[in-house]
């Protein structure tokens, strides 16, 4: 992990939205294609890979969804040490990588998590967002990828009214902008 | 303006995918053995169907993966939509 | 007929025009840096022009995304105009040609000639392109100024990349 920094360090109030940037937890992408993969994966880290497109699964500790038929994206639940940042992905990257069972890439420092709660989230992300959110908000676990304020964003489900969202760095401090601007009109 | 059927994601808008323009085009087995002509054929030449036409689509902004699609261009109707490699389903 | 092939593709170009208002700005405002194009007609209307959409289409509406990245640069620009109502909006068919330059050409068939692939530039150029397009057929040979611009060039490879240069201002 490089060395880590985050452009937003900010949390917002509105009415029924609460926005705030959750930093420094550690993601990890992962992709590989055989069986051998998959399994390995889900002995690793104990949870199954989710193989059904737009889902995930979770346990206490980590977070892995679906971004395509053969790519999958892990990230932590609690904040991490940076002292400590490379256990996991060593562990994986030894485990799968070095032995060409799929690839390893940890990629902490290029997205960044924003977390939405609130009743009016799905109102704010409708504001920007092509995507049909109807059956996504009564799916728990439920994941996306889309387009928000025209910026490529994966959106996680996590809970009713309570959404991970990742967007890619370089991108974050303008959608932060546009979040918080939008959530006044709403 | 229309929703795609991405064979991977599930119906999602047109403007998460970028198009990729006719498909089928079989790349040359020889290159070095073509003439300019059939060079600019291969890369420029296009149908331009107004009507039904095949053609390569990328979720790029969704699962990244290219697929095919049937579409009517005089009214943007999406007829089938079929895999990378998988024959066309209808003709 | 005369099994000539065009490298044209044919695709929707967007144009929106707002409800009138009184005079704000009394020329065409052009950026390349945020891509905005617009004016202001007599009546008081806004005429925004909007880009293309990358696919292939003949169904004169153009896509929503287009309409709204064309609308926030013209935001980030003028704010003021952020309330604004559009009034209608519309998508007409243009021929691209792959270098997006247009063709004004002989070709090898005798007396037949093309002016064409303007894609999304040309209004401005109307006059001139025109000019050249009668030198050429007058005398059967291309003026130097439209030399380039031939339609062989798809098959010799001197492609007319201008389509960064020109951007929005063409």
């Amino acid at each position: 992990m490089l060395k880590f920094s985050t452009p937003i360090s900010d949390s917002k109030e509105y009415s029924e939205i609460k926005i705030s940037e959750v930093e420094p937890i550690i993601k990890i992408n992962l992709r590989g294609k055989n069986r051998d993969f998959i399994t390995k994966i889900g002995k690793e880290l104990s949870i199954i890979l989710p193989v059904d497109p737009n889902t995930s699964s979770s346990n206490e500790k980590l977070n892995l969804l679906w971004l395509s038929p053969d790519e999958w994206f892990l990230y932590s639940n609690d904040k991490i040490d940076l002292k400590d940042t490379n256990s996991l992905e060593d562990k994986l990257f030894n485990e799968i990588s070095k032995v060409k069972l799929g690839s390893v890439t940890n990629v902490s420092d290029h997205w960044i998590m924003i977390n939405l709660k609130g009743t009016k989230v799905y109102e704010l992300l409708s504001a920007g967002c092509p995507f049909n959110f109807n059956n996504f908000k009564n799916s728990n676990g439920a994941v996306t990828q889309t387009l928000l304020n025209h910026i490529d964003v994966i959106i996680h489900n996590k809970n009713v009214n309570d959404l991970n969202l990742f967007v890619r760095r370089s991108f974050s401090a303008h959608l932060w902008l546009w979040m918080n601007d939008s959530a006044r009109f709403i | 303006m229309f929703l795609i059927n991405c064979p991977y994601c599930g119906e999602r808008d047109q403007s998460e995918f970028s198009a990729g323009g006719e498909a089928h085009i079989v790349r040359p087995k020889q290159p070095t053995e073509l003439s300019d002509d059939q060079w600019a054929e291969f890369l420029f030449m296009r149908k331009n169907i107004k009507g039904v036409q095949f053609e390569r689509w990328n979720h790029a902004h969704g699962c990244r993966k290219w697929f095919n699609m049937v579409r009517d261009t005089s009214n943007d109707k999406i007829h089938a939509v079929y895999k990378m490699g998988e024959k066309p389903p209808i003709k | 007929m005369v099994d000539l092939k065009l490298p044209l593709e044919s695709k929707p170009l967007q144009a929106l025009v707002s409800e009138p208002v009184k005079p704000i700005i009394d020329t065409v405002v052009m950026s390349n840096a945020v891509h905005a194009y617009v004016s202001q007609s007599d009546k008081g209307e806004l005429v925004i022009g909007a880009g293309t959409d990358a696919y292939v289409s003949y169904t004169q509406r153009g896509s929503h995304d287009v309409v709204e990245g064309t609308l926030k640069a013209i935001l980030e620009l003028y704010p003021i105009f952020s309330r604004m109502k559009m009034l209608r909006q519309w998508g007409g068919i243009v021929d691209i040609c792959p270098d997006a330059s247009p063709i004004i050409s002989k070709t090898h068939i005798k007396g037949l000639y093309f002016n064409c692939g303007w894609g999304t530039g040309g209004f401005k150029a109307t006059p001139g392109s025109g000019d050249l397009f009668a030198h050429t057929i007058a005398n059967d040979e291309p003026h130097k100024l439209n030399a380039d611009f031939n339609i062989n060039r798809f098959v010799s490879g001197d492609l007319v990349d201008e389509h960064g240069a020109a951007a929005v201002a063409h």
